[in-house]
């Protein structure tokens, strides 16, 4: 089994809307922060740039900072960043500890714009391929453990 | 789109305990459901006692294993709601993607 399996979540939607109209919604940092549920003083988006944002979340990380390293931007294509999964507070151990990358994608299809997200990176936070074995057969765990070892050997 | 801060730190322990094989392989003992002791878990010759006692002290330390008193010995079993834990922190960040791809569609198809 792939380390990707685990590794990484995606998520799909269906906009009816053109590509054109749900890039600007993903890129322009102000569209952005309406359905994001942001603020931010920064002017836009570019590759390289280190974004921070406010949470105008409701719940426990309403308004506490986090951050966006903006990754790539092809227009109307993908968009890409990686940020620490859930860390607002920015903590001095939390810039040694690995990040997440998100991916949006967008594709032309019937009655609008398919708009997939996809996160990945979780295994560098914990092998939750590991975890979602527990209970199971041992021959499960063998193979899973191996595949760990080799991940783990490689990543080094 | 946030987790708590105390939710990441834990997941990285859990990632740190999880990170080494000769762990993993007491676990693996540990996950067949039964009480063990150390004694039984350095019964294969392949670890000496004093390698599990300090395994199963990190395991313990991320919430993995738990250690009970029965008699003259303890007893050692995987403590599951810590791996329910993990499972669930992938749950949320599922969930927030949701939630906020609902918003994005909202907020496009309102605005035409």
């Amino acid at each position: 089994m792939p380390i990707s399996q685990t590794n990484q979540i995606e998520r799909r939607t269906l906009i009816r809307a053109p590509r054109s109209r749900v890039w600007r919604a993903i890129t322009d940092i102000r569209q952005f922060c309406k359905w994001f549920c942001a603020e931010t003083v920064e002017p836009a988006f570019r590759p390289g740039a280190h974004v921070r944002l406010i949470s105008t979340h409701q719940g426990p990380c309403e308004k506490q900072d986090f951050f966006m390293d903006i990754v790539e931007m092809v227009a109307e294509h993908t968009f890409s960043w990686r940020w620490h999964p859930g860390s607002l507070v920015a903590g001095e151990d939390l810039a040694k500890e690995p990040m997440t990358l998100v991916v949006f994608r967008l594709e032309d299809a019937e009655g609008g714009t398919l708009v997939t997200v996809t996160e990945s990176g979780f295994d560098q936070l914990f092998p939750s391929r590991i975890t979602r074995v527990f209970g199971e057969n041992e021959a499960g765990w063998k193979i899973q453990m191996e595949a760990l070892d080799r991940y783990f050997s490689g990543a080094k | 789109m946030a987790r708590s801060k105390s939710q990441t730190r834990a997941s990285a322990t859990l990632f740190a305990a999880l990170g080494d094989e000769t762990r993993l392989r007491i676990l693996l003992r540990l996950a067949r459901g039964d009480t063990v002791s150390i004694t039984e878990l350095a019964a294969g010759g392949e670890i000496t006692r004093q390698a599990v006692t300090k395994h199963l002290h990190v395991l313990a330390g991320a919430g993995l294993a738990r250690g009970t008193r029965l008699g003259r010995e303890r007893r050692w079993s995987l403590d599951r709601k810590r791996v329910e834990q993990a499972r669930a922190f992938l749950e949320a960040v599922s969930r927030q993607w949701d939630g906020a791809l609902a918003r994005l569609k909202t907020m496009v198809e309102e605005s035409g």
